[in-house]
Formats: C-alpha cells, structure tokens, sequence
C-alpha cells in the first residue's frame, strides 16, 4: 500500500514535468527556429542551459520556491516538478528546433505558394511534422526524468533534509534500514511502469509516428487506440480557437510597436540593475577561502566525466551494429534501452559505495556517472544508424567493404553528427550524475572524493560561496561545449552530410 | 496583354564573402492564354526563376509585374506543381487538397465539393482514402496537379513536373494536362514550365525560352507553332529539336 502512493505521487510528479517540458520543448523549439533574430539568442541560451548541470542548480531553485510559499509542501513539490522538468526539457526543445530547422524545402515552399500564414502553417503543418521527433526524444527524457526524481525528492536545506512521498524516498528508506527486499521491490516497481509506459503507450506510438515522416513509403501504420481516444475525447476545435485568439492578441500587441519597445528598454534596464547588484554582493569581500579548490576540484571531476563519456561510446556501439545488421531489432533495443535508462542507478550508488569501500570510491563514481550518460550516446546512435540511407548499406554490402574498413569508412563518419550530439548530450549528464556521484552521507558517516560536486553539497550552506562552484562549474563546460564540442560538430555535420 | 512580366531580374548569393550570382538580368513576358516553357542545364536557376516569378522568392535586383502592378509576396493568382510532388505524408489525398482550400479561408463543404471535383478530373476517384506514400510516383503528382488546379488559379507553374517520373507515366500525364489545357475547362490563363528535357518542352509549349548555364542568362527563344498534338518524328519538330539543340550548344561554347 505505501509502494502504491508512492508510485502514484512518483508517477504523477514525472507525468506533470513531462507535459510542461512538451508545451514548452515545443514552443520554445518552433519559436527559435521561425525567426533568425530570435535564433540568435535563443539557440546559444538553450546550448548552455542544456550543457550545465541542472542539480547544481536545485539548491538555488529549492530555495527560491520554498521561500515563495513559505516551507508548504507545494513549494517543495513545484520544486520537484521543477527539478525533473529541467532534465527533460532541453533534448525535448533541441529535437523541435532542429526538426523545423531541417524541414523539407519544397514543403515549406509548397505552404508559402498557397498562402498558409504563419499561424496555419505551425498548427497544420510544422506540429504534426513534429511527431515523429517528440515521440522518439520523449523515451528518452522520461527516463531521465526517472533518474532526476530520485534525487528531487528528497531535499537537502543546509541542514534541514525534507522527504517528499515518492518511490526515491521510499528506496532511500529502505537502504537507510538495510531491507534489501524492500529494495528490490522498489526496483521493481520503477522498471514495471516503465515498461508499461514503453510497451503500451511509446512503442504503438513509434509504430505509428512513421506517418509523419516525409518520405516513407508503403502502406500507412495505423492509428493506435490511444491516439483515436484522445482525438474523439478532447474539444481540438476549442483548444485551437483559443490559441488563435491567444496568437491574434499578440499579433495586436505588436501592433503598438512603441509600447513594446519602450517597455523592453525598462525590462532590459531592470535586468542590468539586478545583474549590475548581483555582481557587486558576488565579488563584495570577504572570499570565502575554499574558492582556491575550484580549479582543483573542477578537474578531478572532469577526468572521471571523461572516462565515463569515452566508455558510454565504446559500449553503445555493439548495440548500433546490431541495431544496422537486423533493423527490426530497433523497436526491441529502443524499448530495452528506455526501460533499462529509468532504472535510477543512483538509489543503488549508496549500497555500491559501502561495499566497495572508501578507496575504490572513484571508480564506483565513474561507474554512476556512466549510468547517467550512456543512454545519450545510446539513443543518438541508434538514431544516426537509422538515418543512414539503406542505399549506403547497400552499396558496402555489394562492395563487399566489411569489417574493420566497413566501420573506419562508412559506419562511423555517417553516424559522426549523431554520435557527437550524443557524446555532448551524454557529457551533460556525465557532469550531472557528478553532483550525487561524489559524496555519500549515511548518516553519521560521510564518504566523499574530491571533485566539484562535493564541493558545491559543502557549500550548499552559504548561497554565496555555492553560487561561485556553480558558476565555475558552469563557465568551464560552456568554454569547453563552445571551444571544442560546437566546432567539432560543424566540421562534422558539413561533411558527413548525406543531403546533395 | 502581358500577364506576368520579368523585368532585369538578378538573384545573387554572398557566401563566404564571395558574390555569386545565380541568375543574370533575366528579362521575361508571359502573354496571357500562353504556355511558356523553360529551358537550360541544370543548375543553372530555371526553378529560381520560377519562384521569383511566384513571388516566393525576391529577386536582388529586378522587379517581377503581375497584370501590370508589382509583385509584393506570394501570388495568390497562382499555383505550382513541384517535382517532388511536396505532397503532406500524413494527409490523405483529399485532406491534401483541402488543406490548400482552407488555407485560402474556403467553407468546409464547398472544402470538399472542390476536392472532390479536381480529384476526379486528375482520374483519382476511389483514391481519396489513400495516403501519398501508398501511391506511385504518377499518381502522387497527379494529387499535386489536382492541388494545383483546386485553389483555380490563373497562372499556373510547373517546376520539372515530370523529371522524377519514368517515361511512360510522363508521357501519359504530359497529355492528359495538355487536353484540360487545351480544352479551356481550367481557370488558369497561362501557365510557366521548368525542364531539361527539350523534346518535352517542344511537345508542350507556345514558346521556349532557353537559359544558359550559371549565371543564367536568356540565350534566345522560339515560337513553336505546331498544331497539337505534336508528332515527334515530324520534319517541323525535329527542324525545331535541332535548331534548340544548337542554341544550347551554342550557348555553352560561348562561355
């Protein structure tokens, strides 16, 4: 029965953050890839925040909202949601832009000749052109989203832990008493729902999806009873009428062009008044004298994050062979890999630490970290492989280019964008499994390595001193995502370019 | 009367901060009841032309006239056919054509008594269920000339519509268009075609205007005369087959 309102509160947590990041994922996506001058900001905004380790954030987060509504549960519930939207959302986001960044031209031609304003062409032509790449993206942020409610529900204030009703807590409880049964059952439970998610709701809907790609030939899938309950049941006519009437506001409300921007000069003075503050109280003195350890323990991390991406790579490809050799296999890899990538590895992390003891604690650290990184690299794999041309294949199969020619040739310079977006991708929740990857409190004792994540749970007591690690901390990736990961993927997506 | 005009029409691309230019002060008039028909090797803009002259595309130096008055943006007088037929995968063949008629603010059942209508004048009946991927590449177009003609328009644009499809279904769909043509059931007034294929673009048209390679200028141009339909293995026609061979050579050599 306690498992059973956990699941629930667990489940419903996830599925509220899982349909905010999809109106917003869309939203966002489309805004940014409709007008360059949005695009502009928006892209390089949503590279950062989807490059920085969101639970580095969720102290600050945590504090604002529990501030808000003074310590009541939904505040920390809002927080949580918060926490698990901001892990799904980005990828959710980046899928929609590049799907509309990358839409057929004469489609797109075909709407502007026969005069489908803006408007009509999202509703009509760009959201169902959507679908294909949110059903396929949404795998993949649920089970993320599993992994990130673990760690939101319960919340760590200075010294103040809050536990919220939740399969997270519930687990934690039952590795603080030693239950092992209770464990398992846990476990279980988490990798039931996911499997009921994925088999009856994503894999019809993948199945299904192949409508909406342009291109596809052969007979057409059909329409899952999912799909036709929520056509018959919710009032689209009435929904898409205010959402016109919401559009036609804002078309009027650029009409007062002067208002607008007079009232985005006040916006943008605020906003340099309290970045201008912001500045003054974050270098004010005192320093706190742990700010020297940054550098320090910024790359200690950044090694095991290293190794844990390098290995993500080498262990998804057995599975991208496999997946090329028999493409049937496909629907069976991506069900297996979305169950497998909800289990929460870092309820099991504790149990893991104490075995393995303080000293082989960095490996036990890499090991999580790789949880929560391969299923990027796995997914985007998978992905690139399917995007090959079969002609492609076909063509080294005639050839006979096999073996170790075959992969140094064709596999890997074909699959090199995908392989990179998932590489970056898996960087980011390399960097994220690091928050929790590095100290482990059991109570009385504390097993910790050196690294930043340890050293931002240290500092979660003084926001000041916090809010240095995570700025650091954020500065760095986005050097290294600006320096090295964007130019290798343009090089890489201007050469290995299948399109004429 | 000139129904569309082409007046020094230049489109050009900066790209690494190099200047290319695509298309060269292309001068053209369409004269109303005329089936104009371009010509020119690949790449070398002939569908460049066309969307300029639809308005999708704006010209960097020229202007495009429609009925004497400037072209600001899409024409909403005319209609294109596309080589890849740009057909949506999730609609079916009459929510396609309806599709376009919504977006011109038609009335649902109006919607699709029209649909209905085209689709049957393309041959499509007892094909309104089927979803384009479940048609072959004759059929998919034949939907993309029901759109076409679905919104009525006047002028009508064909970009290459019959290069992805194999010889016979070509043939066949080139004289089924060229009998609504001629047979005056179509609103359309004129109509502005795109191919390399030269024997096709003397088999069509009133008149050829023949492009050079990049950057396309107009080499020359021909009135074909010819009663319809036109006998390929005719003295007139191949008169004319190598006289429009020859301003293509020719065109090439000079550069």
């Amino acid at each position: 029965m306690y498992l059973l309102s956990a699941a629930f509160w667990s489940v419903i947590r996830i599925f509220i953050a899982y349909f905010v990041s999809l109106l917003f994922g869309i939203v966002y996506g489309v805004l940014a890839a409709m007008n360059p001058r949005r695009e502009r900001w928006m892209i390089p905004l949503l590279d950062v925040l989807q490059s920085v380790p969101i639970l580095g954030f969720f102290p600050i987060a945590v504090s604002i909202l529990v501030f808000l509504f003074r310590g009541q549960r939904i505040g920390l519930e809002l927080a949580a949601i918060f926490l698990i939207f901001t892990s799904q959302v980005w990828n959710i986001a980046f899928g929609v832009y590049e799907t509309v960044k990358t839409f057929p031209r004469d489609i797109a031609e075909m709407a502007l000749s026969f005069g489908m304003n803006s408007n009509f062409l999202v509703k009509r032509i760009y959201v169902p052109a959507l679908i294909p790449t949110i059903i396929y993206n949404s795998g993949v942020s649920l089970a993320v989203g599993w992994y990130f409610l673990m760690a939101s529900e319960i919340i760590t204030l200075g010294n103040v832990e809050i536990r919220l009703p939740g399969l997270g807590t519930a687990m934690m409880g039952y590795v603080a008493q030693g239950n092992l049964a209770g464990m398992l059952i846990t476990v279980g439970t988490i990798v039931f729902i996911n499997w009921c998610t994925q088999w009856f709701l994503f894999r019809p809907l993948i199945e299904w999806s192949d409508l909406f790609k342009f291109g596809a030939v052969g007979s057409a899938p059909e329409e899952p009873g999912i799909v036709a309950f929520l056509r018959n049941n919710i009032r689209w006519e009435k929904i898409s009428q205010h959402l016109d009437r919401i559009l036609s506001w804002g078309e009027t409300l650029r009409k007062h062009q002067k208002i607008l921007s007079s009232l985005r000069y006040v916006l943008y003075a605020a906003l340099l008044g309290l970045f201008a503050y912001f500045l003054y109280w974050l270098l004010k003195p005192p320093y706190s004298p742990r700010l020297v350890e940054i550098p320090e323990n910024l790359i200690a991390t950044t090694f095991r994050v290293i190794v844990a991406v390098g290995l993500s790579i080498l262990l998804s490809f057995p599975f991208v062979i496999k997946a090329i050799r028999a493409s049937n296999t496909v629907k069976n890899i991506y069900t297996l890999a979305a169950t497998m990538g909800s289990v929460p590895a870092v309820i099991f992390y504790p149990l893991i630490v104490r075995s393995v003891g303080r000293e082989y604690m960095g490996v036990a650290a890499v090991l999580l970290l790789l949880t929560g990184s391969l299923w990027y690299t796995l997914f985007n794999m998978l992905k690139g492989a399917l995007m090959i041309p079969s002609t492609i294949i076909e063509m080294a199969n005639n050839f006979g280019v096999r073996g170790f020619l075959y992969y140094r040739t064709i596999l890997i310079p074909a699959m090199l964008p995908s392989l990179i977006t998932g590489t970056i991708t898996a960087w980011g929740g390399a960097w994220n499994a690091s928050m929790v990857a590095e100290e482990v409190n059991f109570g009385k004792e504390i097993f910790s390595i050196h690294g930043i994540g340890s050293l931002l749970l240290s500092a979660t007591a003084q926001p000041k001193e916090l809010l240095w690690v995570v700025l650091a901390m954020t500065l760095w990736i986005v050097f290294i995502n600006t320096f090295f990961w964007k130019r290798w993927y343009n090089h890489a997506a201007e050469k290995y370019n299948f399109s004429e | 009367m000139a129904l569309l005009e082409l007046k020094e029409i230049t489109k050009a691309y900066i790209e690494k901060g190099k200047y290319f230019s695509v298309i060269d002060e292309i001068d053209l008039v369409v004269k109303e009841g005329e089936l104009v028909v371009i010509v020119g090797p690949s790449g070398s803009g002939k569908s460049t032309v066309v969307r300029i002259a639809a308005g999708l595309v704006s010209p960097t130096k020229g202007q495009v006239f429609y009925k004497g008055q400037p072209l600001p943006g899409p024409n909403p007088n005319a209609s294109i056919v596309f080589q890849n037929f740009a057909l949506i995968p999730w609609l079916t063949v009459q929510e396609n054509i309806e599709l376009v008629l919504e977006a011109r603010g038609i009335p649902p059942r109006q919607r699709i008594r029209t649909a209905l209508k085209y689709i049957d004048l393309v041959g499509l009946d007892s094909f309104e269920d089927a979803y384009p991927r479940e048609l072959s590449g004759g059929m998919k177009q034949r939907v993309g000339f029901a759109r076409a003609l679905a919104v009525e328009p006047e002028i009508l644009f064909m970009d290459e519509p019959f290069s992805s499809l194999d010889v016979l279904t070509a043939a066949d769909l080139r004289e089924e268009f060229l009998k609504l043509w001629t047979s005056g059931k179509l609103s359309i007034r004129s109509v502005v075609m795109v191919t390399h294929n030269i024997e096709e673009a003397i088999l069509m048209s009133d008149r050829i205007v023949v492009l050079s390679a990049r950057p396309s200028k107009v080499v020359g141009e021909i009135e074909v005369s010819l009663p319809r339909p036109r006998d390929t293995h005719s003295k007139e026609f191949e008169s004319i087959l190598d006289h429009l061979y020859a301003l293509i050579v020719s065109s090439h050599i000079s550069k």
